[in-house]
């Protein structure tokens, strides 16, 4: 089976510090959390596999197609949420959402959307600057999961979501995980968030993999 | 680049841009009435409200920029399947659509107002007001690429303070003479095309140099 993802010599230098080179291969549907303390290049590999950091060296592949050389094809196929995103905050979260749809017209699910904003309890004529960071987060969610990508990087995503709504959020996850065969990466400082959902921890230290751990998922105990 | 994406940008771009078009159209429009059926110092007056909205475009497009990549909305849309040569490519077709709007406002003024034609030959119009355009154009891909307001509004300050005091810096005898020089169709034809091609160098480096930024979160 062709991998969801497949990175290989992934370098990306700065001044201080270092990610790689790196090598890792994540299965369709599989959980990979990525673990280490801060600067130990979470953010780095993360944003890299999302398109959103020029890597230094190295290639990354999003079913089958990667960057550099095929970067339109895996940017379609790749859903990037973080802390860092901010919706257009003078637009309505409908607004918001049209663009989303557009941008990703082949693979938008309309009614996905509806259901998922209905379940995290999101108001699509809300104005996104009114919006809470953790409404934003799962507004973000719901836009990503809706254009039903191959793969989903998550940085941070549930950092600022209360812990009521994050056990749904993780529920839709998995659900993701199941029904479509989205590969999940994410970076989350919430020892809960690995333990529900993780198959694969990664563990980072100083730019590289420094340990792998195989993961039963508590569903599945 | 896939022209679709691109065209999808723009119109988020110009939907973004939805309040504040209409805003300056009206200035435009209210300034060229002004010089056209007023006298003495309405006609100043008019004339600079239209100066006042160009330099507030130049300024206006570039600030929103740099605002897009602090306020990380820029790191939302690139989150999105959009490439940054499409992204990038977006911002300036909706910018020349936006600048559309005010140019019409003000061409519509011109065709229809005797007296406001009799002020400055049509070929002269045209190339201010291209000129005008190659700087805007200019200063969202400065803004796009270095993300900073002050190195944005420092080039932009320095292009304004030069262009608004040619007259000055060149002093009364080579004022006429360029001038003179201008009222010749053969080098009204060679700025255009010099305008042109600046643009076009502009455009290119515009999407190149956005391409090849490290970071867009």
């Amino acid at each position: 089976m062709k991998e969801a993802v497949r990175v290989r010599s992934l370098r990306k230098q700065y001044r201080r510090f270092g990610l790689g080179p790196l090598d890792l291969d994540v299965a369709p549907g599989e959980v990979v959390a990525v673990s280490g303390a801060n600067g130990s290049g979470k953010s780095t590999l993360l944003l890299c596999l999302a398109g959103m950091l020029r890597p230094d060296g190295g290639t990354v592949e999003i079913s089958g197609r990667g960057w550099p050389g095929e970067s339109g094809p895996a940017k379609d196929r790749v859903g990037f949420v973080s802390d860092g995103l901010k919706l257009h905050p003078r637009e309505s979260l409908r607004w918001n959402a049209s663009l989303a749809a557009s941008l990703g017209a082949k693979k938008w699910d309309a009614e996905r959307f509806r259901s998922l904003s209905e379940r995290l309890g999101l108001v699509l004529d809300e104005r996104a600057g009114a919006l809470s960071r953790g409404r934003t987060l799962r507004a973000l969610l719901a836009l990503t999961l809706a254009r039903r990508p191959d793969v989903l990087v998550l940085d941070e995503a549930t950092a600022a979501i209360d812990s009521s709504m994050r056990s749904s959020v993780r529920r839709f996850l998995r659900e993701s995980t199941r029904e479509d065969g989205v590969a999940i990466l994410f970076a989350s400082h919430l020892d809960e968030d690995t333990d529900d959902i993780a198959d694969r921890v990664l563990y980072l230290e100083g730019g590289s993999v420094c340990r792998i751990e195989e993961r039963t998922k508590e569903a599945e105990r | 680049m896939r022209g679709s994406k691109v065209w999808l940008m723009a119109r988020a771009e110009l939907e973004l841009l939805r309040r504040i078009l209409p805003v300056y159209a009206a200035l435009v429009t209210f300034g060229a009435v002004l010089t056209a059926v007023g006298d003495g110092p309405v006609v100043g007056m008019g004339a600079s409200l239209l100066l006042a909205a160009g330099i507030g475009i130049c300024f206006h497009l570039p600030i929103l920029a740099v605002q897009d990549a602090i306020g990380r909305t820029r790191a939302f849309a690139m989150s999105l399947p959009v490439l940054p040569m499409e992204y990038a490519a977006g911002k300036l077709v909706a910018t020349i659509i936006a600048c559309l709007v005010p140019a019409c406002a003000a061409a519509a003024t011109y065709v229809t107002s005797p007296s406001v034609r009799g002020m400055l030959p049509p070929e002269i119009l045209v190339l201010v007001g291209f000129a005008w355009f190659t700087v805007v154009v200019q200063s969202l891909g400065i803004a796009l690429i270095s993300e900073s307001m002050g190195v944005t509004m420092t080039i932009l300050g320095i292009e304004m303070f030069v262009l608004t005091n040619i007259g000055t810096f060149l002093g009364p005898e080579r004022s006429a003479e360029l001038w003179n020089l201008l009222a010749i169709r053969q080098s009204q034809l060679l700025l255009a095309g010099g305008l042109a091609l600046f643009l076009v160098v502009i455009v290119m480096a515009t999407l190149r140099g956005f391409e090849q930024k490290r970071c867009y979160a």
